[in-house]
């Protein structure tokens, strides 16, 4: 059975891949089929419930079209939870195979590291951070991705390990491989699935913890916007039932993290397979 | 686990890559806990070596950082000159970690006290908060987890799966601002506000006003806890002595109660530990969205008015906070391994 | 049913998979009488265990069971196959009993033994707990575990594998069913250690009458405890009759060839005779006996005896390949370092295979890694074709390795699952090129082509990935890839254990046939002494890290000069059941108490399997 015919066996999976599809042309495509003003504010068109004035889910408290903005937010959201997300495995997967590959007390140096960033909880790590430097969106990526590298560097250590002590490795030493063939030709093949499925739960995770920045208002500064942010906006009118402004980004977050979780499960299942046959 | 709020996801799979401590401890009980204690403390000193590298990384350095972007430059030297500033970064550090280990993290300057002062305050009220979502989201996670695994690949598994996932995909100020609109809003079931007041007496003399907050702070927990214990169940279910005890004659129930429970909890108290630094981050935008007045709201505030004697202080605090509650957590699951426990082999 | 307590009639089993349907057993019949014990071969997937848990009803929910499986229940009988779980429940404990191979994963670890056992009494009796408890202790002592007071309060991993394995009777007995169902229960253990299980187990049957269902695949196992022999094949019994007839005088064509592809040890009845002194102390001396010939087998290695002395390294003109001198091997434990191997001297000439046999926990593995240069010796040295092989770094290292080949047990890891087979044969032709030079693409695969071809798996197979092949086909891929280079020395590491007789048989003759015609040196490390005994000249035995006796194997295994080594050899048994009976009568001369000589490696105090 393929690797394709495994993932689509998996029917959340399909729905959470159909679903990403859908909101990333939502996003980039949106905004030309449905162009708005995002830039300049229009007061007098403020907090206008959905369907007035031309405006599908209406406007927030600075006259801005919900709907467009849901889409320009979108863009800040995915680009920074992609960016970041492969930022952290990236240098999760190097810090975690070196550390597992060369054990002894290199991996004990480099993972009480890992230990002690895990310690700093993340959004009080990335508060200190956005009162020292000013963040924009090229730094929110920097950022978010040195702060979540820890999980995938801890996850492929343990892999690395593991991979190690494989008898074929082991006899690749024994026939006189070189560190460098042995790591190229076996442990990074087998350990590359792994990465892959993890890499979309960081993607995921990094695209919640944006939200969460810039909900409690040290995220990216307007005009720019992403969805954690038009929640905070939006939190301000909740007693007065302006649902529009917080159900929108609020459910497209949740949207976009269920479907990269159902999508990554099913990559799973096509990495967990072919290991157990092997 | 590890990052903020979010990382469950990945939270089965780092589990497992978790050290763990039961095999490692071969040398018997007292060998491991010394093992595990010396490895605390060597996380905490990096975790200060964190914190002063953020001390020095202030907008115009820490004298600027502590004392405000208001001060005078000779309120500056005179601050440098007495913190011993001006002495090579060694001698800094060592300065700075006596006075964080004795308990002087500095003056907060826009609340009129010292940063202890103002963390010890607060620290018990977070610490109530997050215990009794823990607890709550405990006494659901274990039970749902061990019938999704009996029942697994069922429809009602799949079900709950799924609605975990969702429930962890969702944020939890969002999910808050749901159960504010629902509840209280809504149905004006429960104040949407948090109990205020100094002490935890206080606090806890408003019970209905603590159930939205604590409810919000135990959805995600038990989304990652019941796919944990879920999963640990599973293997623990398809073990030889699961075999051995139906081979006896016990029945269904008595060896998912008597037998698998038992050892399927030992690696999800494990998870807590490494769960704490998730949990603390829910509290500060739990605290924050029911304006609770814990330490999270504290360090909320402080970030808005760069208060960064205090913001500093509660990184350290809450930092060290998480190491010893992963060092108990780690003990607690050797003392229920009796292969651990005896200390032989 | 009178004296019947199983009577399975017609039995079909059939697994529902993701592919499809799979017939796993197929018309069994089979009865079981009191104080009789049946025993149940065949290789894997012959649907010998799929039957075994179908008289408990223990399938897994994807299993399909028609046909009847009748147990007597005092007067009643009760047919196990569609009787709902909360009914069988009753049965498992009381009517009927099971014992499994592995016993380290068997007990659950977070609960003292002396509550397992007690559990399987209260769950068919109402007595208060602490009448449970004292019966638990006197089932413990009656399963020979010294202390059992002390033992009951104590947890699975305080104790031994064999021990484990008698808790596991323990549990099993605990109620005096009629009949316990035994599946492998000896096959995770040393030899010494199963010979004391399997003493215990024809004890318990002739002292208490109850009827034993014995799953296996050892033939010498059979011979030793069943009354009765049922073989199965493909999920049908081919063959049944008393234990005899079917060992000696076999009938069917498969249980023929499944009992020829048994590698033997000669029989016992020369070794520790009364007058065990003598006969124990001097290699060769003047032996009569080795004429029982039940089992063939010794002929077949040839060349056997090139030194006809005890002193193994003098006086022979072929080159040592490779030579250890005092190798001592430590591994880590928590920053404490543990011994593996003791001051251990061993050499292999090119063209010899040199057996290194031991039980587990005995150092030959550990051994084997350093030879490979895996492993740093803590004291002594490791000598490749003359060469120090942990002092050899760089360009060195790899030249000398290009000259020794390495086979591993696990058929299943030691082949990278994501590469081709093509390209894990050619991965020491890509490291170490020849001659001095890379190879081009088509060398390596003509290359390639003539090993698979040496090995005798098809044209194609290159192409294919490593899970698409079966376990003796991956062993001979692993063979391949070893001998890629034409090494001059090749280290085997248990090299056939995960495969059953008839597979290995093949493999074995691959390797022989190789031997021959390549001339390598080869380090055979093997628990498996007829195996050992049918394929190498000389033979080392390692107990405990430390070099028991070595010699030449007809030699040693004829006339062991050392006690360790005697008692080894009597503990393997024999597929006649008469040649087994004197076997174990030998063996008890030996060690009054069971395995108390061979107990060295057991880590608890008062282990006395």
């Amino acid at each position: 059975m393929t690797g394709l015919r495994r993932f689509t066996r998996n029917r959340l999976a399909v729905v959470g891949a159909v679903a990403l599809a859908v909101l990333v042309l939502f996003v980039l495509i949106g905004p030309l089929v449905y162009p708005t003003e995002q830039v300049a504010t229009d007061l007098g068109a403020a907090n206008l419930p959905p369907g007035v004035d031309g405006h599908p889910l209406g406007t927030d408290a600075l006259g801005y079209d919900n709907l467009g903005r849901l889409m320009v937010a979108g863009q800040v959201s995915l680009l920074v939870g992609v960016l970041a997300g492969a930022l952290a495995t990236v240098v999760g997967t190097l810090w975690g195979a070196v550390a597992g590959y060369v054990g002894g007390a290199v991996d004990v140096v480099m993972m009480r590291v890992v230990d002690a960033g895990i310690a700093i909880p993340a959004i009080f790590l990335l508060l200190v951070l956005s009162t020292i430097v000013r963040p924009t969106v090229g730094m929110m990526i920097v950022v978010l991705g040195l702060v979540s590298w820890l999980v995938p560097a801890r996850l492929i250590r343990a892999e690395a390990l593991s991979v190690r002590t494989r008898d074929y490795v082991v006899a690749a030493r024994a026939m006189g491989a070189s560190h460098g063939r042995t790591v190229l030709t076996h442990v990074i093949p087998n350990t590359v699935g792994t990465v892959v499925v993890n890499a979309t739960f960081q993607v995921a995770d990094a695209i919640l913890l944006v939200a969460y920045i810039s909900f409690l208002g040290m995220g990216v500064q307007p005009p720019t916007t992403d969805w954690g942010a038009m929640l905070n906006d939006g939190i301000n009118y909740i007693y007065q039932g302006a649902w529009w402004l917080i159900l929108p980004p609020g459910l497209a977050i949740v949207v976009v993290v269920c479907a990269l979780n159902f999508v990554g499960d099913g990559l799973r299942d096509v990495v967990d397979v072919k290991g157990r046959t092997a | 686990m590890t990052t903020a709020i979010p990382a469950q996801s990945g939270a089965v799979e780092a589990g497992a890559a978790a050290p763990a401590p039961v095999r490692a401890a071969r040398g018997g009980f007292g060998r491991f806990l010394i093992r595990r204690v010396l490895q605390a403390l060597v996380v905490i000193l990096v975790v200060s070596v964190i914190v002063f590298a953020l001390l020095h990384a202030l907008p115009g350095g820490p004298a600027r950082g502590v004392l405000g972007q208001q001060a005078t430059e000779e309120q500056i030297a005179a601050f440098e000159a007495a913190n011993g500033l001006d002495q090579p970064v060694v001698l800094q550090y060592l300065s700075f970690l006596g006075r964080s280990l004795t308990g002087d993290l500095g003056e907060s300057y826009l609340l009129n006290q010292s940063v202890s002062d103002a963390i010890a305050l607060r620290l018990p009220k977070t610490l109530l908060l997050t215990g009794l979502s823990l607890v709550v989201a405990v006494l659901i996670a274990v039970p749902v987890g061990v019938y999704q695994a009996v029942r697994r690949n069922r429809a009602v598994d799949y079900w709950l799966s799924t609605l975990a996932i969702v429930a962890y995909s969702t944020p939890t100020f969002f999910l808050g601002m749901l159960l504010i609109l629902l509840l209280s809003q809504t149905a004006g079931l429960f104040p949407a506000a948090a109990p205020q007041g100094t002490g935890i007496a206080e606090v806890l003399a408003q019970p209905d006003a603590l159930v939205l907050p604590v409810l919000t702070g135990a959805v995600p927990i038990v989304a990652t806890f019941s796919r944990y214990m879920r999963s640990a169940t599973l293997d623990n279910l398809g073990e030889d002595y699961v075999r051995t005890a139906r081979a006896k004659g016990t029945g269904r129930r008595r060896v998912v109660l008597r037998h698998v429970l038992r050892n399927s909890l030992t690696p999800v108290v494990a998870m807590l530990g490494y769960y704490l630094p998730v949990m603390f981050g829910g509290a500060l935008v739990v605290e924050q969205l029911f304006n609770y007045p814990g330490m999270g709201l504290l360090f909320w505030s402080a970030a808005q008015s760069s208060d960064f004697p205090v913001l500093l202080g509660c990184v350290l605090v809450i930092s060290v906070a998480t190491v010893v509650g992963s060092l108990l957590a780690d003990v607690v699951q050797a003392v229920l391994d009796p292969r651990t426990r005896g200390g032989l082999r | 049913m009178s004296d019947v307590v199983l009577r399975i009639r017609d039995l079909d089993v059939t697994f529902t998979t993701g592919s499809g349907e799979v017939p796993a057993v197929r018309g069994v019949d089979l009865e079981v009488r009191r104080g009789r014990v049946v025993a149940l071969v065949g290789e894997s997937g012959s649907g010998k265990s799929v039957t075994s848990l179908s008289v408990l009803g223990l399938l897994p929910s994807t299993a399909r069971v028609t046909g009847s499986v009748e147990l007597a229940d005092g007067e009643a009988v009760r047919d196990v196959v569609g009787t709902p779980e909360e009914q069988l429940v009753d049965l498992r404990g009381r009517v009927v009993s099971m014992v499994f191979q592995e016993p380290m994963t068997a007990l659950n670890p977070t609960m003292t033994l002396g509550d397992q056992i007690a559990e399987a009494v209260l769950n068919h009796e109402r007595v208060p707990r602490a009448v449970a408890r004292e019966r638990a202790v006197g089932l413990l002592r009656s399963v020979g575990i010294p202390e059992p007071e002390r033992r009951a309060g104590q947890y699975p991993h305080e104790l031994s594998g064999g021990q484990r394995q008698r808790v596991v009777i323990a549990i099993a007995l605990a109620c005096e069913p009629q009949l316990i169902v035994a599946d492998e229960p000896t096959t995770a253990l040393d030899v010494t250690v199963q010979a004391g299980i399997l003493d215990l187990l024809r004890e318990l049957v002739a002292q208490r009458g109850t009827a034993l269902l014995l799953v296996t695949h050892n033939m010498g196992v059979v011979a030793d405890l069943a009354d009765e022999v049922a073989v199965m094949s493909g999920g049908r019994i081919v063959e049944h009759g008393p234990v005899e007839q079917v060992l000696l005088a076999p009938e069917h064509e498969y249980t023929r060839a499944l009992l020829d592809a048994v590698p033997a040890v000669p029989p016992a009845s020369d070794r520790g005779s009364s007058d065990r002194g003598s006969s124990l102390s001097r290699p060769g001396s003047e032996v009569s006996g080795v004429s029982t010939g039940s089992t063939g087998g010794v002929g077949s290695t040839g060349g056997v005896g090139a030194t006809g002395d005890g002193s193994d390294t003098d006086a022979d003109p072929r080159e040592v390949v490779l030579d250890l001198r005092g190798v001592s091997l430590d591994y880590r434990v928590q920053g404490r370092h543990v011994r593996a191997v003791e001051r251990l001297d061993l050499t292999v000439r090119a063209g010899e295979m040199l057996g290194l046999v031991g039980e587990s926990g005995s150092g030959k593995s550990t051994a084997g890694r350093a030879c490979l240069g895996l492993l740093t010796p803590a004291e002594g040295e490791v000598l490749l074709l003359g060469t120090s092989v942990a002092r050899a770094r760089g360009k060195a290292r790899r030249r000398l390795l290009a000259d020794v080949g390495v086979v591993f047990q696990d058929p299943g890891g030691s082949l990278d699952p994501r590469r081709l087979v093509g390209e894990s044969i050619a991965e020491p032709l890509a490291i170490h090129g020849r001659d001095g030079r890379r190879l081009t693409a088509a060398e390596k695969r003509a290359r390639v082509r003539e090993l698979l071809d040496a090995v005798r798996l098809p044209a194609g197979a290159e192409r294919r990935y490593p899970h698409e092949f079966s376990g003796g086909q991956r062993q001979r891929i692993g063979l391949a890839r070893a001998l890629a280079l034409r090494p001059r020395l090749l280290v085997a590491d248990e090299p056939t254990s995960a495969l059953d007789v008839s597979v290995q048989a093949e493999v074995l003759q691959v390797l022989r046939d190789l031997h021959a015609e390549l001339g390598f040196g080869c380090l055979f490390i093997s628990h498996d002494l007829g195996v050992v005994h049918e394929l190498t000249d000389r033979v080392a035995v390692l107990r405990a890290g430390r070099l028991v006796e070595s010699g030449p194997t007809a030699e040693v295994f004829r006339a062991p000069r050392e006690l360790y080594t005697a008692e080894l050899l009597a503990s393997v048994p024999t597929p006649d059941p008469a040649a087994q009976r004197e076997r174990r009568a030998a063996r008890q001369a030996l060690a009054p108490v069971p395995g108390a000589v061979a107990s060295g490696a057991a880590p608890a105090p008062g282990a006395a399997l």
